[in-house]
């Protein structure tokens, strides 16, 4: 894919590729990169292992509720992407008082989702203040300008 | 197909109009003084009446009894079917459109002349329901005794009033009282009062409203009367007097995805004596029920 890129460059580049010693010279830098990144892109998952990016994942993130302004109810499932060697707690917005806490074994909860704007999950270790990863999940409405607007009567 | 015959009483459209011109004004204005200064604010900071509005395209299946007598008598009068609905609404400033799919809605148009924190004084420019034919206003006169029949059965019902409505929100309750003129041809004055109250289960949305519409006895004629000069053997002649209609109505909404709704209601309307001894009439109730699903746009 590189290559045929190369060849449609126009210009001084396609010039020298198209000479036998460029070329050559060329196709070996571009095999060194293209095992070089592919070194690089195995090496990543190394990298997500650690805690620095571990990930939390809210399924679904977003909660339908039918006007505006209405709460909305949903089962969240949160799922973090690495496990954890201490036990960990969840915690739901500023609460202080964390919704439930793991073993960070675990992987993965279900919480219940009851707002009307928002909720920003935190994944802490426990008894500490340190956010380990977070998620947002969001309330949608299907009547966006709210229910009194437009005709008292379409109450829904 | 034909609109009902007026021998008697027939008034011209702009006398109407004038008319409900007239009611709308004195309705409208002893409303104003009990209402309080224009105010768009409500008390818990929300915006009553923003400038907007909605438009929302669904398909439905609807059952239901037919309380007007077919044209062939061996029709089944239960009813089953699907349809696509449409339901919309616009507000700029203090003027409104909307056409809502509620039993109650209709079409109406106007202008939102005061509000206060619970109320709401609207001035009706049109407020139209019913149905129209698409042919000739003069057709040939009926001549067999199918075609009176047919001419009866098929006559417009179309009104458009003028009038007054106001309107009272109280958390999740809405209180309203309306009344018109119709101003298309002079058909008389109609009016409604209903409370409409919503509970939140879940994601689930109920609402309940119960009302009872009022027929002036030339309006209830021009829907339900037969003239004379009308009449048929099967359809005999009839002149209907005022009426007052109780109506609920049950429903149910949940939200699918962000723009899609499900909806289900139950509808129900008593037919006081003035209208179901009407010839044209088969019953002293109507049940309907529909459901469907609905994109939100």
């Amino acid at each position: 894919m590189f290559s045929s890129r190369l060849w449609n460059m126009p210009g001084p580049l396609q010039t020298v590729v198209q000479h036998g010693v460029g070329r050559m010279l060329l196709l070996a830098v571009l095999r060194i990169s293209t095992v070089g990144m592919f070194i690089i892109c195995v090496g990543l998952p190394t990298q997500a292992t650690s805690q620095n990016d571990l990930m939390l994942i809210a399924t679904p993130d977003s909660c339908v509720a039918l006007h505006r302004g209405q709460q909305c109810f949903l089962s969240v499932q949160l799922s973090w992407t690495e496990p954890v060697d201490s036990e960990v707690c969840l915690f739901a917005g500023d609460d202080e008082r964390p919704l439930l806490c793991v073993s960070g074994n675990t992987q993965g909860v279900s919480v219940e989702y009851a707002s009307s704007s928002s909720t920003r999950y935190s994944l802490k270790v426990k008894d500490t203040t340190h956010v380990l990863a977070a998620a947002m999940v969001r309330t949608a409405w299907v009547y966006r300008s709210g229910r009194r607007s437009s005709s008292g009567w379409r109450l829904f | 197909m034909y609109k009902k015959s007026k021998p008697t009483q027939k008034k011209t459209p702009g006398m109407s109009a004038l008319l409900a011109l007239t009611l709308g004004f004195v309705l409208c204005s002893g409303a104003v003084a009990a209402a309080n200064t224009v105010n768009d604010i409500n008390a818990d900071g929300s915006v009553r009446n923003a400038n907007g509005g909605f438009f929302e395209l669904g398909v439905n299946i609807h059952g239901g009894t037919q309380i007007r007598h077919r044209l062939d008598p061996e029709e089944p009068y239960d009813k089953l079917g699907i349809e696509l609905d449409l339901s919309a609404g616009y507000r700029y400033g203090r003027l409104f459109v909307e056409a809502t799919r509620s039993s109650f809605g209709g079409v109406n148009a106007g202008i939102t002349i005061a509000q206060s924190e619970h109320w709401d004084v609207d001035f009706l420019l049109a407020s139209i329901d019913g149905t129209v034919s698409s042919e000739s206003d003069e057709p040939p006169p009926p001549v067999t005794e199918r075609e009176r029949n047919r001419a009866l059965i098929d006559r417009d019902t179309l009104y458009i009033a003028a009038g007054a409505r106001i309107t009272g929100y109280f958390d999740d309750n809405i209180i309203q009282l309306s009344i018109g003129s119709d101003w298309y041809e002079g058909n008389g004055i109609l009016g409604s009062l209903r409370v409409g109250r919503q509970w939140q289960f879940g994601n689930w949305n109920t609402q309940a409203i119960a009302g009872v519409a009022y027929h002036s006895p030339e309006f209830n004629d021009y829907r339900f009367g037969i003239d004379a000069n009308e009449a048929s053997e099967r359809f005999p002649a009839y002149r209907a007097g005022n009426a007052w209609l109780p109506k609920v109505e049950f429903g149910l909404s949940v939200p699918v995805k962000e723009n899609w709704v499900y909806t289900s209601r139950l509808r129900y309307i008593l037919l006081p004596d003035s209208v179901a001894d009407s010839p044209l009439i088969n019953r002293d109730d109507s049940l309907s029920v529909s459901t469907g699903i609905y994109y939100v746009f």
